[in-house]
């Protein structure tokens, strides 16, 4: 996972003061190997979009404050399927 | 660098054009309007996002640096973004940073939209709609402080 302890201390504290849950992380970022990248995160449940979009967009602005301006993107768990949910739900990872 | 008048007024023209979309789409708006592919509705939507992107990045890119410099006298030439939205969060001409990143994180859902669901669309666009006159709020505070009209010791 390539996260530094930081990064991973301000994904884990903020998913859990807008979410209650430690996020996942997907993509890219999981491979050992490979260099730069979105940093892909995944919060698992099954979120009402009512709710689900005003906390991401908290979640991520708080993220961006933190962490400064790089490229984060964030796929909420919700009733409804769609691949990149499947694919964020199957490779994910808590950070 | 442009000059704040020149600024202001882009300002004043994208916020205008934002009201008249908005005026354009059904309120409340629903997922069935968006189902309907209504070619003057998806006319409104287009304007309103294109707008939405514009305001927020001269605002943010722009007029804040220059308020900075010219108004507030303070030597943010080559400053981040970053020091310049705390610097006027301090002196409340924001009201707080963290919003103002999540008006950010707006323009960039709704630049994306085709990577919403219909019903996330729906969600975030109520969203952005309250989310103009915050911005519309932010623009009028400078204005009057560049107009001399700011009353508020800000100071």
């Amino acid at each position: 996972m390539r996260l530094t302890d930081h990064e991973r201390e301000v994904i884990r504290e903020a998913g859990l003061r807008h979410f209650g849950v430690v996020p996942h992380l997907f993509g890219s970022r999981l491979d050992d190997g490979a260099r730069g990248g979105d940093i892909d995160l995944f919060v698992p449940g099954e979120w009402p979009v009512e709710e689900a979009v005003p906390r991401r967009l908290r979640f991520c602005a708080e993220l961006r404050h933190r962490l400064g301006d790089r490229k984060i993107d964030v796929v909420i768990g919700g009733k409804s399927r769609s691949s990149i949910r499947e694919r964020a739900s199957r490779q994910g990872e808590a950070v | 660098m442009r000059l704040l008048d020149d600024l202001l007024k882009e300002c004043d023209r994208h916020i205008l054009a934002l009201q008249e979309a908005m005026a354009r789409c059904p309120q409340p708006l629903t997922a069935e309007h968006l189902s309907t592919r209504n070619p003057e509705l998806i006319a409104a939507l287009d304007q309103f996002a294109y707008r939405f992107t514009k305001l927020q990045d001269v605002i943010s890119v722009q007029l804040f640096r220059r308020f900075a410099l010219d108004v507030l006298l303070e030597p943010v030439e080559s400053s981040p973004v970053i020091d310049i939205l705390n610097l006027l969060e301090r002196y409340h001409y924001l009201p707080s940073v963290v919003r103002w990143q999540e008006i950010r994180e707006i323009r960039n859902q709704i630049t994306h939209e085709y990577s919403l669901e219909p019903d996330e669309l729906i969600v975030t666009l109520g969203i952005a709609f309250t989310a103009v006159s915050d911005m519309s709020d932010i623009v009028s505070a400078i204005k009057n402080r560049v107009l001399g009209t700011d009353r508020n010791n800000r100071q």
